[in-house]
């Protein structure tokens, strides 16, 4: 008897320092060679800059940086993920894009507890495809507009 | 029955329609009852009024919305004793009725939006107390021929003869403007005949040939067609108004002879039902962003390749240019909304607050018509409620207190509005107590604001009251609150690039003038390079350009000032006031004398100006809105992003560092000499 996989959804794989991550497709507008960036006064530390998509003024979030990730080599090509962060736009730079995967409900994994922390506020779980880690983003909380806010 | 027969995505947008024209009903039932107010005994005002209300009934009561409907079924009952002449005319009754349209305003808001029911009784027994014993004048509360629209009055055709004679022209008439005039008050049908137009050797330039025919079909009484015609009638024309019939198959010209036809349509600006369409605002929005976009590739492209046009391209791009330009101002003016409904939510507001605070006010406002972009419109109202609150509770005196210092014992309170120097203003004016200085000077003495020493000059005394936290009202009350109150409408106000500002004289009254931007999407502004990267200073806060010559420069500490002329005021690179680079670094060549709204000075280095033109401000994206220094940003010629300085946020900046603090007391105490 033929079944529906139990697919929950597809995503987006990309790598920073040998590190897998993924954000959910649907949020994902275009993938963008990175660009030169101009700064932004009293921006959060882990924003790189703005930089002009066809007439809209994006802010672009270094996800190393804000992921407290250590920089072992800087990636040669650094692409940008255009993501839909509610009604606004953001761009977040990554070392690669890898490809696009569809994952169930089964492969999905809650987050491990680990002593040193830091990386699990941005993370919603983790996806185990043949052994692969891939870490799943929570765009809401990676962008630092509240801490904006707040300061 | 909308109600039960049809799904929810077809009675949806059906709904969306009502609303819409519940706000114009609403609108056109406050400026009716507004002029019957003042005395107007037009009876096609009652009539509106009148028919206002009765189409909301009619769409109430076909969505099922009660509440509203039962309300406006009494309402209407009221206005029809009152159209009808048992109900004669006096200001309570105007009072009552105002107080009931607001009702019915957040009666439509709630049945649109739902939350709280408005409480309705106080008003609805106003109403009861003026119905007719014998009642039954309201029609019942389903109609289905008036469910939707205003029931139109019976049309009348009129057969207009025309002939202008010489000394119309002499006298600087014109017939154009009196065909547009016509236009409005109905379908117009214009025939001109030119039969005793003679050939050019005869054709005398100071005589006239021409005669025309019209068919007007209107409402209106025969009366308004000679006001029209009210300037030229006498020597001027031969003008003949009769009434006529209108052959259905034939035409009204049927009878005569096909010389040349035009109809006349109103100017803009003066919408009849039928020459206005409704548009979802989201695709205006959207239209707009892509002319912006175009806007920014027109830029690009001639950064790229303005030079290296081929010659016969040149006309061909400058043609090009204009046309987006025109078609960019022809959005803007469609996005353009008059201040009118802001206004008569104000009105609303004045009457509610004279319920509450028991003082009477006589309420004007001035100037309604004046147009401004939607942006900045929407976000008008929370400064102007602020003021109107703050007018009504600490400026106007009690009735007694009026009554003493000979006053009329209503409090008058003026809204009004004028376009100046490509911005629009906006007063709002009471003939209260006026602002008591020597109380403001103590508070901001009490609160550490300024020195028990210092002298200050009435309009330092006055921008005061903006400071943040500041406020003098001795009695905490519940309308205006405490401690919130001209700060936040600064605050407001800055945010759409206005300004503020207050002159009073105690015992007159006080008046707040706002000067804002007629739109929030261009900019004027200066394009300056600073450090690596451009910026554009805003050329209402720029008050000129200087070469920085070393023998202004001072050193102040660790800090820099420059004469300028009489004083000394700071002297600040703006890539490193922004954070760019150290503070110590060596300023650039030119200096921007910049003032921030309370009118601070700061002199800004710069390393180049590269021009100055209209920007499209542009929002950073991702809600990023860092608050000091920079506002939004643009996007330059070559695609390069540029950020929008804040002239405000840049003054405040300096403010917990030594510069400012240093320039006021040497500025205070030459003053204080003096």
């Amino acid at each position: 008897m033929l079944t529906q996989p139990d697919v929950t959804g597809e995503f987006l794989v990309f790598r920073i320092q040998d590190q897998e991550f993924c954000l959910e497709v649907s949020s994902v507008r275009e993938i963008r060679s990175a660009t030169k960036t101009v700064p932004l006064p009293n921006a959060p530390k882990d924003v790189k800059g703005l930089i002009n998509l066809r007439g809209v003024v994006l802010p672009i979030l270094d996800v190393t940086s804000r992921l407290g990730l250590t920089i072992v080599s800087p990636p040669v090509n650094p692409v940008i993920i255009v993501v839909e962060f509610g009604p606004s736009l953001v761009g977040l730079e990554v070392d690669v894009v890898d490809d696009i995967i569809s994952v169930s409900e089964a492969q999905m994994q809650e987050i491990p507890i680990v002593p040193t922390g830091g990386i699990q506020e941005f993370v919603r779980g983790i996806i185990n495809i043949s052994g692969r880690l891939i870490c799943v983003l929570a765009i809401d909380r990676i962008f630092p507009a509240r801490e904006m806010a707040v300061e | 029955m909308f109600g039960q027969s049809l799904p929810p995505e077809v009675l949806g947008p059906i709904k969306e329609v009502f609303f819409q024209e519940c706000e114009e009903l609403l609108s056109a039932l406050e400026t009716g009852l507004e002029s019957l107010k003042q005395g107007s005994a037009d009876p096609e005002t009652v009539n509106m009024v009148f028919r206002a209300v009765h189409s909301i009934k009619g769409g109430a009561a076909n969505f099922e919305f009660l509440p509203l409907a039962q309300f406006s079924h009494v309402f209407e009952a009221v206005l029809s004793d009152f159209r009808s002449g048992s109900l004669a005319a006096c200001p309570a009754l105007f009072e009552d009725l105002l107080c009931a349209a607001d009702a019915l305003r957040e009666l439509v808001a709630e049945a649109k939006g739902g939350g709280t029911p408005p409480n309705t009784e106080s008003v609805l027994a106003a109403l009861a107390a003026y119905a007719h014993p014998k009642d039954g004048a309201a029609s019942p509360i389903v109609d289905h021929d008036t469910a939707f629209h205003a029931q139109k009055p019976q049309e009348r055709a009129w057969r207009i003869e025309f002939r202008a004679e010489p000394s119309l022209y002499r006298n600087a008439n014109d017939p154009v403007p009196l065909f547009r005039e016509l236009g409005r008050l109905g379908d117009l049908h214009v025939e001109l005949d030119d039969r005793a137009l003679p050939g050019l050797p005869e054709l005398r330039p100071d005589n006239t040939y021409l005669s025309w025919s019209c068919i007007l079909r209107t409402p209106l009484s025969e009366q308004n067609i000679w006001n029209v015609f009210e300037f030229v009638v006498g020597e001027d024309c031969r003008l003949d108004i009769l009434p006529c019939t209108i052959d259905p198959v034939k035409g009204p010209f049927a009878d005569s002879p096909r010389t040349g036809e035009a109809v006349f349509t109103p100017r803009p600006g003066h919408p009849q039902q039928n020459r206005v369409i409704r548009v979802d605002l989201d695709r205006v929005d959207r239209l707009f962003n892509l002319v912006e976009e175009l806007l920014v590739q027109q830029t690009t492209f001639n950064h790229i390749a303005g030079d290296n046009l081929i010659p016969d391209a040149l006309p061909v791009y400058a043609e090009f240019r204009r046309l987006s330009h025109e078609i960019q101002e022809g959005l803007l003016a469609i996005r353009s909304q008059s201040l009118k409904p802001v206004f008569q939510r104000m009105g609303g507001l004045v009457r509610q607050l004279e319920r509450t605070t028991g003082k009477a006010v006589k309420f004007t406002t001035i100037g309604g018509e004046s147009e401004i972009d939607r942006s900045v419109l929407e976000r008008l109202a929370e400064p102007l409620t602020h003021l109107i609150r703050n007018a009504i509770d600490h400026g106007l005196e009690p009735a007694h207190e009026r009554e003493r210092a000979g006053k009329p014992l209503a409090g008058s309170i003026t809204l009004s509005a004028y376009h100046r120097f490509g911005r629009i203003v906006i007063e709002v004016a009471d003939d209260g107590r006026g602002i008591d200085r020597d109380r403001i000077v103590a508070t901001a003495i009490s609160h550490g604001l300024v020195g028990a020493n210092e002298y200050l000059s009435e309009q330092e005394i006055d921008a005061l009251i903006f400071r943040p936290g500041f406020s003098t009202a001795s009695d905490v009350s519940e309308i205006s609150g405490r401690g919130v109150g001209m700060d936040v409408v600064n605050k407001c106000v800055r945010a759409l690039g206005g300004r503020i500002s207050v002159s009073s004289r105690k015992g007159v009254g006080t008046t707040f003038l706002l000067s804002l931007p007629l739109t929030l999407t261009l900019l004027e502004g200066m394009t300056v390079k600073a450090g690596d990267g451009y910026f554009i200073v805003p050329i209402a806060s720029l008050r000129e350009t200087i070469q920085l010559g070393s023998q202004d420069v001072k050193l102040f500490g660790s800090d820099k000032v420059i004469r300028y002329g009489d004083d000394f005021i700071p002297l600040v690179s703006l890539a490193a006031v922004l954070g760019y680079r150290g503070v110590g670094d060596t300023p650039g060549p030119i200096g921007m004398v910049i003032e921030d709204d309370l009118g601070e000075r700061v002199v800004v280095a710069v390393d180049d100006i590269l021009g100055q033109q209209q920007i499209v401000v542009k929002e950073i994206q991702g809600g990023m809105r860092a608050d000091h220094g920079v506002s939004a940003a643009t996007i330059l010629g070559d695609g390069q992003v540029a950020l929008i300085v804040d002239i405000n946020g840049i003054v405040e900046r300096l403010k917990p560092g030594a510069m400012r603090a240093t320039n006021r007391s040497e500025a205070e105490g030459k003053r204080a000499i003096c």
